[in-house]
């Protein structure tokens, strides 16, 4: 046998094989890419298709996380430092106040004057975000915050402000976390356009609607004996087609909807308190 | 006891739904519990903990599932480590391990106890499904170590076997919300949240407040689900379900994460 020959023929095989797994390797690698993109444009491709429009989305780019804190009760030796306002608790975690002078929900140029009200009424004030008024009820609602984070329509983290009719601050219901704390764990968030995509895929948004923000929050996701976790949440705000706005949530983790249904319907604390006063007189 | 001398120490190599694997060792001897992992993966986990695989005198197979038993065949072959396992789980696993020689083959029945010098070896059957699964309890010198990492449930006759153990590496496997909502098929779930699957952080704590003794305790929470559970809050959701059975963690009660990558420190038992 010829083993020059032999070893020629095998080098020439083998050569002419390694160039043919080579172009294979090479034509997946490029089919991969190919479909990256097409997945890419497929998501705003399928929101064009469901005549959902966005403007610019918001560019995240901070490290979240799952956040857990306990629900604070309301220190008497700090609420003795706000005078002028009768307080009543309920199960200690849940605050009633009543002004005993009203204050005037407008100032002398007709603007709302919401933040000067906390700052200076409200024992954490500073902690909490407009989240809207209803004229008919006259009352505007606050979330508390993490960070500039708002936590989302959580019972425990809100603040109710009530006027008369004259346009004057009558009273207020208010209730807190402590501190928070983050896990250790980061977590990947989702894009807002996969958090709007998740709301267009799950058939919540109407054809025709306008995405006309999109924030993130948080929102309850565990709830333990004492400690509540939330999870760091995509709000997005639509408007339809007849002008009428609606707010979603999308969990930016997991990317699946949050529905608040009866903090919504239900947001004020129960007044029936007369046995629960913690102070006859008023006034800690 | 002759303090020092005997000490037993252990570390969690590392835990959780990818892979198992825990080290125990005493003066004389050194041993491993599962080894779910590679072999490479578990030569680098023994290396921080400044230890070599070559010295292990046998591995405990707790059941045959592949987060238990993936680098089993390859470090019995390479190192020539005894493996101890009962008849059930050496049958089920045929197949999975590969060839291990015979005289590297050891039957350890349920509910005995294997000595190795001064320390005893005790098996308890556990409520899981696989083929016939139990965990172990390490004594020495009035020391115990008990593992139980994966039971649906823990039944009054495991309690009665780990009670008053020193140190705990308990299951604390998920979060049954976070299982309840998360991406698993609803067949998983059901198997995870039966009598044969996991136990959840709660049902942990209300199992450990049933078996820890007034003194000093560790338990460290193992075999973590990726997907359903997070270190902060299997600790956060032990320590509160503890606290409403009367007892504080952090008094006489300690608790440890474990890692589904690191080990733990290798400490006395």
């Amino acid at each position: 046998m010829d083993w020059n020959k032999t070893k020629t023929i095998f080098i020439v095989v083998f050569s002419i094989l390694n160039v043919f797994l080579y172009s294979l390797y090479i034509d997946r690698h490029q089919d991969a890419q190919k479909l990256q993109v097409m997945g890419e444009t497929s998501i705003e491709e399928s929101l064009r298709l469901d005549d959902i429009s966005y403007g610019e989305l918001p560019v995240f780019t901070d490290e979240s996380y799952y956040v857990s804190a306990e629900i604070a009760e309301f220190p008497e030796e700090e609420l003795d430092k706000f005078t002028g306002q009768k307080f009543t608790l309920v199960d200690e975690e849940h605050l009633i106040s009543r002004l005993e002078a009203p204050y005037p929900l407008k100032n002398s140029k007709g603007e709302e004057q919401f933040t000067e009200f906390l700052a200076t009424h409200v024992l954490n004030g500073k902690e909490y975000v407009l989240w809207g008024r209803d004229e008919d009820k006259r009352q505007a609602m606050f979330f508390q915050k993490v960070d500039d984070y708002p936590i989302f329509f959580n019972k425990n983290a809100m603040l109710i402000i009530h006027w008369d009719k004259d346009e004057n601050i009558i009273s207020y219901e208010q209730s807190m976390f402590g501190e928070f704390i983050n896990f250790n764990k980061k977590k990947d968030l989702l894009l807002p356009i996969e958090a709007i995509n998740a709301l267009s895929s799950k058939d919540y948004l109407k054809k025709g609607s306008t995405v006309i923000n999109i924030s993130l929050g948080y929102s309850t996701h565990i709830q333990l004996t004492k400690t509540q976790v939330f999870a760091p949440t995509w709000h997005v705000r639509v408007k339809l087609e007849d002008e009428e706005i609606e707010d979603y949530f999308v969990n930016a983790t997991d990317g699946k909807v949050i529905e608040f249904k009866d903090e919504l319907e239900d947001p004020e604390i129960d007044e029936n308190v007369e046995d629960l006063e913690i102070d006859d007189q008023g006034d800690f | 006891m002759i303090k020092g001398i005997f000490d037993m120490r252990f570390s969690v190599l590392a835990s959780g739904s990818s892979g198992n694997a825990i080290f125990i060792e005493n003066d004389e001897h050194k041993f491993l519990v599962d080894a779910g992992f590679s072999g490479k993966k578990l030569e680098s986990l023994f290396a921080r903990i400044n230890r070599s695989m070559e010295d292990l005198d046998g591995i405990f197979v707790t059941h045959e599932h592949s987060d238990h038993i993936k680098g089993l065949g390859v470090v019995a072959r390479k190192y020539g480590t005894p493996i101890y396992a009962n008849e059930k789980t050496w049958k089920a696993m045929d197949g999975l391990v590969g060839k291990i020689p015979l005289d590297q083959r050891f039957q350890f029945d349920m509910e005995t106890v294997k000595s190795f010098g001064s320390l005893d070896v005790e098996s308890f059957s556990v409520s899981h499904d696989a083929a016939d699964p139990m965990f172990y309890t390490f004594h020495q010198n009035g020391r115990k170590l008990a593992i139980i990492t994966d039971t649906g449930y823990v039944s009054d006759r495991m309690k009665g076997i780990i009670s008053g153990a020193d140190t705990f590496v308990f299951e604390s496997n998920h979060d049954v919300s976070m299982l309840q909502m998360g991406r698993y098929p609803w067949s998983v779930k059901r198997r995870i949240l039966s009598d044969v699957g996991h136990v959840s952080n709660e049902d942990a704590a209300v199992a450990m407040s049933e078996v820890v003794f007034e003194k000093e305790t560790k338990i460290y929470l193992s075999h973590l689900s990726k997907d359903n559970n997070m270190k902060d809050l299997a600790r956060m959701s032990v320590t509160q379900t503890l606290e409403t059975c009367g007892i504080i963690a952090g008094e006489y009660v300690h608790l440890f994460d474990t890692d589904a990558d690191e080990p733990t420190e290798l400490v006395t038992v």
